[in-house]
């Protein structure tokens, strides 16, 4: 009957002829071309990182402008306003929603006045 | 080849100035003993020199991490392990097919190729040993083949002596009852 200590531990795998001798070149430039593709793909990481922060810079001066037309429109109605050229009922006139425009003129001013009217009364709780 | 410390070893590999002949002398001195642990777990040797290749890659690239607890040589080999144990994991998963179609290859490949000499009976054994589960088969290698001790294949498994002996007796005793067989 075989047993595993009467067979011999000699090494049965065997390399290629002078598989050492060029495996030391061979690893590093195996290491060089994975350094290179390391590179490169950090570069095209890079540049993909430039294009989507340029992108959102882009959208981002677009809104910008978008915001300085709508100031720009503010500051010419202000002008034509204090100037004396248009009054309140041109504005209201002119706008897509008159009455919802009156209806939050009214609520704000009926909130500052309450509003004014309630901090005396407390002065006056407090004073007296 | 003049013999030189594992010190001596590091400090060339981690000076600019001499680090190509640090690498070179690295797989000088260890090549052959790493890519015998390596063959073993997955014998055909396309895929460990592919393997071997790989460690040394890695083992050059984080040589700053060798904490000098262990020697260069289990501190190699631990790279090597665990690199065998991935590809043979890889191979789990690659294009969906099962492990068994990879022993099947590694199996064909000890009756075929002309890189194995050994006769029918060692042919034989390392099919038995190819039976065991992966870390048994690994144990067993390190332990019967490269006759190194409890404590260092310890080092380089992460695994408690008491586990191993009892890894090791029972692959043992597994390869035994397929050797009555033969």
């Amino acid at each position: 009957m075989k047993q595993m200590k009467n067979i011999l531990k000699d090494n049965i795998f065997n390399v290629p002829e002078g598989y050492y001798d060029t495996l030391a070149q061979r690893t590093r430039q195996r290491k060089r071309k994975r350094k290179a593709r390391q590179l490169w793909l950090g570069g095209i990481a890079a540049a993909a990182v430039l294009a989507v922060g340029m992108f959102f810079a882009i959208s981002q001066e677009t809104s910008f402008e978008e915001i300085n037309y709508q100031s720009n429109v503010d500051r010419d109605i202000e002008l034509y306003i204090s100037a004396g050229y248009w009054d309140e009922m041109d504005i209201l006139g002119m706008a897509d929603n008159p009455n919802e425009l009156l209806d939050e003129i009214i609520a704000s001013e009926w909130d500052f006045e309450f509003g004014d009217e309630q901090k005396t009364l407390i002065e006056t709780e407090i004073f007296y | 080849m003049v013999p030189i410390s594992d010190l001596k070893l590091i400090e060339l590999i981690q000076d600019p100035q001499t680090k190509d002949r640090g690498f070179q002398l690295l797989m000088d001195y260890y090549q052959q003993r790493v890519y015998g642990i390596i063959r073993k777990m997955l014998i055909v040797h396309e895929d460990s020199d592919d393997v071997l290749q790989n460690t040394f890659i890695k083992a050059f690239r984080n040589i700053h991490k060798f904490n000098r607890k262990s020697t260069l040589f289990t501190w190699l080999y631990r790279i090597a392990v665990n690199e065998s144990l991935n590809f043979l994991e890889s191979k789990k998963k690659r294009f969906f097919f099962p492990i068994e179609d990879h022993h099947e290859i590694m199996e064909n490949y000890l009756d075929k190729s002309p890189l194995i000499n050994g006769d029918e009976i060692q042919k034989f054994l390392q099919k038995a040993i190819l039976k065991l589960p992966e870390k048994q088969r690994l144990i067993f290698n390190l332990r019967y083949y490269e006759d190194l001790n409890y404590e260092e294949i310890s080092q380089i498994t992460d695994t408690s002596v008491g586990a191993l002996k009892a890894s090791y007796h029972h692959a043992v005793k597994k390869i035994e009852e397929q050797i009555k067989s033969f």
